[in-house]
C-alpha cells in the first residue's frame, strides 16, 4: 500500500533548522498561504524535541483557520516533556491524504533526518526543503557559520531568509540579514526562496516596495506570548 | 473493536483495553517489550498480586498500560521501591521497567545494590542508546561515534567510556540464584521466554532477575522501519551480545 | 578580546543565553545531567566546546554533576552546573558541600512545576528550596530573572560573585524564561567594564605540597559542638559582610503608593504591567522586586513599604516568596496578602483584579 497517487502537481515542502529560527511560524503561514489558493492543505507537526512552541499548541485556532492539521493533541499526551513528544501512526503515514502537505520539522542534531519517519516521502516528487534562518541568532550569524549550518543539514533545498530580532526588528536587521544569508547562498550554493518577515513590520517599513533579492512572504504571528503545552 | 478482540481472548487479559491504542510511536520497542510481558502475567496468573513500576522516560507512558496496579516513580529510584514493597509483601510479584537511562545511570547503584542483596524482584530494561524524551541526550549505551544532542560531535569513548554493558555488569554482581539475561524486540518468542524465566525466578525461588532488551527508536533515530531493524539486529547486537548471562542450575 | 566582539543584538531562547553568558564570564567546564528545561543549556555547550576549548561531562545523575562540578572548582577551573525540579533536590548535597568548604561554583535553575515530577515547564516552587535547601545556614547568593537581558547579565555577575566571595551563587530562572525567545544584547563583559570571575586553585595550588608550601588539608567534619559554631561563624561574619555589597531590589512606582505588589523572577514582567494597570483606575499601586532573594533585600523591602496599606505578594508557588517577606517585614502593621498560584503563570490582569479583591477584603476586615 503505497501514497495515493493522486494529486499529482501537490506541494509537498518541509521546514527545517536551527533552534528558534522561526520554522514553525513559517510553516504554518505557508499552509495558510496554500489554503488561501483553495488549495487542501495538511499542516503536519514533527516536533519530536520540543514541548512547546509547537504547531500543536496551536492547532485549534489554526482548524478553526480551515487547516487541516495532523499533530498530538495536547491533553491527551502524558508526561510531555518527561516522556518525549512521541509520533502518531496519522504522523508517519501523513502522505496518504490527499492534498499539499506542508511539515515543521523540529530541531536536532540530526537535521533533516526526521523526514526519514514520513513514509514514502522518498518517492514524493515533489518535495521541497527549506532551511530557516535568522541571521540574529548567534550560531547562524554570519555567512561562514550558515554556510557550515546548510550543509550539516541534508537536505536541504533551498533558504528561508528569516532574519529578525522579535518585536525589534528595523529595516536595518533586515537589510543585514538579507546581506548575511545572500552571501551563505554563494558559499554553499542553495538559492534563497524568499525572505519571510513579521507582515506588520513589513507593511510598516514598506518592505514590498523594496529590493530583498527573493519574494517576500509576510507572516502573521502565532508562536508570540510564553511558552504553554 | 479492541473490546471484541478481548473478549474473544486474542488481547492478553493483562492488557488493559481502556488506555489502547497506547501512546508508544510507531515502531516503539516498548509496545513490543509490554505486549510480551502482557502475554507472561497471564500466563503465570499473577494479575491480583502482580505490581508493576515505572520510571521517568518513555517507560512512564506505560503507567496505565496493564490491569495491575501500578506506579510511577522518580527517575533511576523505581528498583528501590518495588524492593520496598516486597520486603513487606513477598507474596506480591513486583517489576520495575526501566529505560537505559534510569538504570545504567542514575539508577545503576540501586540495580546493582538489589543484585549483590539478590532481592527478589524483577527488573526489565529497554536499551535503546539513548534518552529518548527529553530531546536524545547520550545515554550509557550509546554506541561509539553516535551523534546525540550531547554528543553533537558523535561519541567519545576517550572522554565518555563505551557502552554500557549492562547484563554483564549485574550478573557479575549477582548471586548463583540470579537470572541475567539480554535478549531483543526483533525475536519475541524468546523475548517472552525470558520474561517468564525472569519473573519465575522471583516467584518460585525468591531471587533476583534483570532483563535487558534491544529496543527501537526510530523516532528519535530518525530511522526509516528497514534502518531501524538493521540498527537493532546489526549494529546494537553486535555490541550488545543477545544471550543468557547467568541462569540459576535449575530454572528450567 | 573575548568571545563576543564589542556587543550584539540578538534573538535567542533563555538557556542558549546562559550557555553564551557563561562562555563570555570565563566559564570552561560545565558538568550536567538531561533534565527538562534546562537541556538546551547543555546542548549549546558542547556544540561550543570544540572551537572555544570547553570541558563538558554528562554524569550519570545530579549528584554526580554538582559533585563534580565542586571538583572543578576545587582545581582552579572556573566550573558551573545546571538543572531543574527533581535535579535541584539531589543537588542540595554537593550544594551543602560547597556551603560549609566555601568553594565557588554557579548554578542555573530553571524551575519547573512541582513537588516531585509534576510538570516539566514552569513555577517558581523552587524558590526556597534555590535559597535554604540543604542542611546548613542558606549561605548562597541567588540571583532571581526576569528577562533574557537579566539571564545574560546575572549569570555574569554570579560567577564574579561566587569566585569573589567563596559562596556558591544561583540564577533563579524557570522555564517559560529557558524556552522563550526574545531580543537581548550579548556583550564583552571586560570591555563593558563587568567584573569578571577570578579563578585560581583551591586545593592545588603551585608548588609541592610540604616542600614548597604547606599541603592543602580539606574537611567538612568537625569533632566538637564548639568547634563548628566557630568555623560556621566565620563564614556567617563573612556572608554578612559581603550581602550589603551584593544585595540589589528594583522598584516601580513605590513612593507614594498604597498597595505594594511584590513578586520576582518572570512575575515581575506582570506586577509592573499591572501596577500601571492599577494606576489608570485610580488606584495608588506600586510594585517591589527583589533581585537577589538571598541576601535578601531587607532594607529596600521595607522603604518601599513605607507608604503602603496593603502588600500584596504574587508568585507561582503557595508562599514561598509571601513567608520571605513577612519574615523581612516583621512588626509592620500592614496586612500581606498573597496572589498566589503553584505552577502556574500570572498574568497583569490577574494580578490586578486580584489586588483589587483584596483591597476590598481588608477595607471589611477594617
Amino acid at each position: 500500500m503505497g501514497n495515493q497517487r493522486c494529486c499529482l502537481g501537490r506541494t509537498v515542502e518541509a521546514f527545517v533548522g536551527e533552534y528558534a529560527s522561526g520554522k514553525t511560524e513559517v510553516s504554518i503561514n505557508r499552509a495558510l498561504a496554500l489554503n488561501r489558493q483553495n488549495r487542501r492543505v495538511v499542516l503536519l507537526d514533527l516536533d519530536t524535541e520540543e514541548p512547546v512552541y509547537t504547531v500543536r499548541t496551536v492547532r485549534p485556532l489554526l482548524e478553526q483557520r480551515g487547516l487541516e492539521v495532523v499533530s498530538l493533541e495536547s491533553h491527551m499526551v502524558f508526561g510531555l516533556g518527561e516522556a518525549g513528544v512521541p509520533v502518531t501512526e496519522e504522523m508517519v503515514t501523513v502522505l496518504r491524504l490527499p492534498g499539499d502537505v506542508v511539515i515543521d520539522v523540529g530541531y536536532g542534531v540530526h537535521g533533516a533526518a526526521a523526514l526519514n519517519l514520513i513514509d514514502g516521502l522518498e518517492d514524493e516528487p515533489s518535495l521541497t526543503v527549506y532551511c530557516v534562518i535568522n541571521a540574529k541568532r548567534p550560531m547562524t550569524s554570519t555567512p561562514e557559520r550558515v554556510a557550515r549550518y546548510l550543509e550539516e543539514l541534508d537536505p536541504c533545498h533551498k533558504i528561508v531568509n528569516n532574519t529578525n530580532l522579535g518585536r525589534e526588528t528595523t529595516r536595518e536587521v533586515i537589510l543585514d540579514g538579507v546581506e548575511i544569508v545572500t552571501q551563505a547562498s554563494r558559499i554553499s550554493g542553495k538559492p534563497v526562496a524568499a525572505v519571510s518577515v513579521d507582515a506588520r513590520i513589513a507593511d510598516d517599513l514598506g518592505l514590498d516596495r523594496m529590493d530583498l533579492g527573493a519574494p517576500l512572504w509576510r507572516l502573521e504571528l502565532f508562536m508570540t506570548g510564553k511558552p504553554k503545552l | 473493536m479492541i473490546f471484541e478482540l478481548a473478549d474473544k481472548g486474542l488481547r492478553p487479559k493483562a492488557w488493559r483495553s481502556e488506555t489502547k491504542p497506547h501512546r508508544f510511536c510507531p515502531g516503539c520497542g516498548h509496545g513490543i517489550i509490554l505486549k510480551g510481558l502482557a502475554d507472561v502475567i497471564d500466563e503465570l496468573g499473577i494479575h491480583e498480586l502482580g505490581v508493576f513500576a515505572c520510571d521517568i522516560g518513555c517507560s512512564l507512558l506505560s503507567w496505565d498500560f496493564f490491569n495491575l496496579d501500578s506506579v510511577q516513580t522518580h527517575h533511576g529510584r523505581t528498583v528501590p521501591v518495588v524492593v520496598g514493597l516486597k520486603k513487606v509483601r513477598p507474596d506480591l510479584t513486583v517489576v520495575a521497567y526501566v529505560g537505559d537511562g534510569g538504570g545504567y545511570s542514575i539508577g545503576l547503584q540501586h540495580l546493582i545494590s538489589s543484585a549483590v542483596r539478590n532481592d527478589p524482584v524483577t527488573v526489565v530494561l529497554a536499551n535503546n542508546t539513548l534518552y529518548a524524551m527529553t530531546g536524545g541526550q547520550m545515554a550509557p549505551t550509546t554506541l561509539s561515534g553516535q551523534k546525540t544532542s550531547t554528543t553533537p560531535y558523535g561519541r567519545s569513548i576517550e572522554e565518555t567510556g563505551p557502552p554500557f554493558m549492562g547484563p554483564e555488569i549485574v550478573s557479575a554482581a549477582a548471586s548463583d540464584s540470579a537470572y541475567v539475561a539480554r535478549g531483543s524486540v526483533t525475536r519475541f518468542p524468546e523475548l517472552k521466554q525470558i520474561l517468564k524465566k525472569a519473573l519465575l525466578n522471583q516467584m518460585l525461588r525468591s531471587s533476583f532477575s534483570f532483563v535487558e532488551f534491544l529496543s527501537s527508536c526510530p523516532t528519535n533515530w530518525r530511522t526509516k522501519p528497514a534502518d531501524t531493524l538493521k540498527f537493532v539486529n546489526e549494529d546494537m547486537a553486535r555490541t550488545f551480545p543477545l544471550k543468557e548471562h547467568r541462569v540459576p542450575k535449575d530454572l528450567s | 578580546m573575548g568571545v563576543i566582539e564589542g556587543e550584539k543584538r540578538q534573538f535567542m531562547t533563555g538557556n542558549e543565553v546562559v550557555a553564551w553568558a557563561a562562555l563570555a564570564a570565563g566559564a570552561k567546564a560545565m558538568f550536567g545531567y538531561p533534565i527538562t528545561p534546562q537541556n538546551e543549556i547543555m546542548h549549546y555547550w558542547t556544540r561550543m566546546a570544540p572551537e572555544y576549548g570547553l570541558k563538558f561531562l554528562q554524569t550519570e545523575d545530579e549528584l554526580s554533576a554538582g559533585f563534580a562540578t565542586l571538583g572543578g572548582a576545587l582545581a582552579g577551573t572556573i566550573t558551573f552546573c545546571a538543572t531543574a525540579g527533581p535535579g535541584n533536590v539531589l543537588m542540595q548535597e554537593p550544594i551543602s558541600m560547597a556551603e560549609m568548604m566555601r568553594v565557588p561554583a554557579v548554578w542555573v535553575i530553571q524551575q519547573r512545576g512541582g513537588p516531585s515530577t509534576a510538570t516539566v515547564i514552569y513555577s517558581q516552587q523552587e524558590t526556597r528550596l534555590t535559597c535554604l535547601g540543604g542542611n546548613g545556614e542558606g549561605l548562597r547568593i541567588v540571583y532571581s530573572t526576569a528577562s533574557h537581558q537579566d539571564m545574560f547579565d546575572y549569570v555574569i555577575k554570579a560567577f564574579w560573585a561566587a569566585w569573589k566571595f567563596r559562596f556558591p551563587a544561583f540564577v533563579l530562572g524557570d522555564g517559560y524564561q529557558a524556552k522563550m525567545r526574545e531580543p537581548v544584547t550579548i556583550y564583552d563583559p571586560e570591555g563593558a567594564g563587568v567584573e569578571l570571575p577570578v579563578a585560581a586553585p583551591i586545593l592545588k595550588p603551585s608548588g609541592v605540597p610540604s616542600v614548597d608550601r604547606e599541603p592543602v588539608h580539606m574537611r567538612n567534619t568537625f569533632n566538637i559542638e564548639e568547634e563548628l559554631m566557630d568555623v560556621l561563624m566565620e563564614h556567617i561574619r563573612d556572608y554578612s559582610e559581603m550581602a550589603p555589597q551584593i544585595v540589589e531590589s528594583e522598584k516601580y512606582l513605590c513612593e507614594d503608593a498604597e498597595i505594594l505588589v511584590v513578586a520576582h523572577g518572570i512575575v515581575w514582567r506582570s506586577a509592573k504591567e499591572a501596577v500601571l494597570g492599577l494606576r489608570e483606575r485610580g488606584v495608588s499601586a506600586g510594585a517591589f522586586r527583589p533581585i537577589t532573594l538571598r541576601p535578601f533585600p531587607e532594607d529596600d523591602l521595607r522603604a518601599a513599604a513605607r507608604t503602603a496599606e496593603l502588600i500584596v505578594v504574587a508568585e507561582s508557588a503557595y508562599g514561598q516568596l509571601e513567608s520571605m517577606v513577612r519574615d523581612r517585614l516583621y512588626r509592620i502593621q500592614v496586612p500581606i496578602k498573597g496572589i498566589l498560584k503553584p505552577g502556574v503563570g500570572i498574568t497583569a490582569e490577574e494580578i490586578v483584579e486580584g489586588v483589587t479583591q483584596l483591597a476590598e477584603m481588608s477595607r471589611s476586615e477594617g
